[in-house]
Parts: C-alpha cells; structure tokens; sequence
C-alpha cells in the first residue's frame, strides 16, 4: 500500500475528503504487550521442551502461544499499514488484511459521537468504542486515529464537523 | 426495485421503499472458523472410530456406544465444511431507504427476518475483494459480529461496491431528513 490510500471509490456523492493520514512509524511497547508477549514466548518454549516427548503437548502449547502472541505481533507490525481518513460524514479506517482484501471501517461522526483527544507527537484521536477482547461484557477501548502527527488539527476538524461547520 | 415482492406491505414502513434484493453467492465457502470446526470434528470422529475398533475387539456390542461420537464428530465437522455454503444459499438480503433486512429460512427454524435500522450513528464496514463484504455494527454491539452463525452483514455480494453506495445514500438521506425535524 502507498502512503496515501485510494479513497474515493468508497466515499459517495456529496461525501468530501477532509483529512487524510496515516500512523507514524514505530511503537510504544505496553507493560500489557510485553506481558502477554512474555507469556507467549514461554509456551512457545515450552512446546520446544517438550516436542521429544510428546508431539500432542508440544501442539497445543505451540497452538496456545500463538494464540496468545498472534494479535500483539499483528499490531506492532502490520499496525503500521493502516490507513486513516476523516470525511464530511465519518471517520475512515482502511487496513490490508492477511488473507487478502481491504478492510474499511466507516465510523459516523454525529453530533453524539464521544471524540476524544490525546494532545502528544505523535498522539490519538478517538471517535469510538470497541469491547475489549475476553472482557467483552465489562470493558470498553477507545478506538480511532492511533499515532497520527497532528491529532489536535484532526480533533478540531472533527469538533467543527459535529457543530456542522465542515 | 420498485415493486416489493408480496408479503412486503405489511412490513415496510409508510413511504419506505425496496431499493435492492439480492442473496450471498452460494458457490462453496468456509469461513476461518469453519476450518477450525471441521478439523475438531473430524478429529473427534477419527477417534470414536479407533475407540470402536479398539472395543469391538472384546467382543459384544459394546462399540456401539461409539456410535454416538462418531455421529456427533463427523455432524459438526460436515458443519464446518458446508455449513457456511448452506447458510448463505439460505439467506436473502434486503435493502430499503430506511433499513436494512437479513432473511434466513432453514430447516427447523423456519423463516426469519433480521431489521437493522439505518441510523446515522450504524458503523457500516466494508471488506473489499472479489466478493465484497458489508457490515453492519451498532453501537454498544458487544458479540463481534463476525461470530455470529448469520451475522450482521451482508456476506458474499456480487457486485458489493454499488449496493455499499446505496446503503450510504440511503443512511445519508437518513440523517438529512433526522436533521430536518
């Protein structure tokens, strides 16, 4: 994917593209990461000590650390790949995924839409929520823009499309 | 589409029209967790078959009891393998200026009928490929969509680009006239 994405076969009439961005290269590493990554590696370690003795055992440790690992290495790596837009009637998220086929997420920006604003270089906008996986019932994660290099920029467009000034 | 199928009337809101009919593509396909349910399966069938053998050979009609896994396995291991083909060849789609309907009609359940409300605040997801994909997630959704045995979206479609197009035109149209009021 180049550094800018092909919007315009998903906007439709009437819909303008404001903004257009993409995460900053890099990560931060999570003490939740760097644990469930811990966590990972011993089952994968594991599976290693144990592929002599019992080749059932060794696979479902092997099975159970990819698990654990799979979607903490997906974000640090392929996190990058993703694709953000803002329009005059949602907030875009495009990213490739593994088996082929794009991914978009059109989240609507309304005027109730809960947008959120973390001011750092680089920093996150949000414009949503998403369950937390395995405390789907109980916890929520604010999910939009992450690591874009002008968030305050995006919030304030965002907050004059919601008063309905874009 | 602007003759609604009989049965429609009753259904369809005052001034609400159909735009768009249309049913998944039904050549064969699994989905990730298919594959998943198809190899577990299996597995459990192949195992029930050796458990068999394996007390055949005291003699009796004992290995019958097997029987019951065997069945059981090889059931949600066809599951996974045709189930998703069998849905989709069983579920029809509807698109109206204000809604969105997902049809089903299977074998002991009988016909149901899915309405999603075309608000301005519904997240509509595309998955662009060959057969594009459409979802639909409200908010406060906490079951992921996608694991659902019929989800929320419209799977497998044809020509999925300009049903996408027509499903914001007629959320858009949605919200201007909610801003109107």
């Amino acid at each position: 994917m180049s550094a800018t994405a092909d919007w315009s076969k998903f906007l439709t009439v009437g819909e303008r593209l404001l903004w257009e961005g993409r995460p900053e290269p890099g990560f931060v590493l999570k003490p939740s990461t760097v644990l469930r990554l811990l966590l990972a590696s011993f089952f994968l370690f594991n599976a290693v000590l144990w592929w002599k003795v019992s080749f059932a055992v060794a696979f479902a440790l092997l099975a159970g650390g990819v698990w654990l690992g799979e979607k903490e290495l997906a974000n640090l790596f392929l996190g990058g790949r993703r694709r953000y837009a803002l329009t005059t009637e949602r907030a875009l998220v495009m990213r490739k995924r593994p088996l082929g086929g794009v991914e978009l997420q059109g989240w609507p920006i309304t005027e109730e839409t809960i947008v959120t604003l973390d001011d750092r270089q680089p920093g996150h906008v949000s414009f949503g929520f998403e369950p937390v996986a395995m405390k789907r019932n109980r916890q929520v994660r604010a999910v939009g823009f992450d690591r874009i290099r002008n968030p305050r920029e995006v919030y304030e467009l965002i907050r004059q499309l919601q008063r309905g000034e874009a | 589409m602007t003759d609604p199928a009989p049965g429609w009337e009753s259904i369809l809101r005052p001034e609400e029209t159909l735009i768009w009919q249309g049913q998944p593509d039904g050549s064969f396909s699994f989905r990730p967790q298919g594959i998943l349910m198809a190899v577990f399966g299996f597995s459990f069938a192949f195992i029930a078959v050796i458990w068999m053998q394996g007390t055949m050979r005291l003699g009796g009609y004992f290995w019958i009891l097997g029987g019951f896994h065997l069945a059981i396995g090889l059931c949600v291991g066809l599951w996974g393998l045709f189930g998703a083909t069998f849905l989709n060849r069983h579920t029809w789609y509807s698109l109206t200026s204000e809604r969105v309907f997902i049809a089903t009609e299977l074998p002991f359940l009988g016909r149901r009928l899915r309405e999603i409300d075309l608000t301005p605040s519904l997240r509509i997801d595309l998955i662009d490929g060959p057969l594009p994909e459409i979802r639909f997630v409200q908010e406060g959704t906490v079951v992921s969509p996608a694991n659902k045995a019929v989800p929320d979206a419209f799977l497998r479609l044809a020509d999925g680009l300009r049903i996408y197009g027509e499903i914001r035109k007629a959320q858009a149209n949605r919200r201007q006239s909610s801003r109107g009021l």
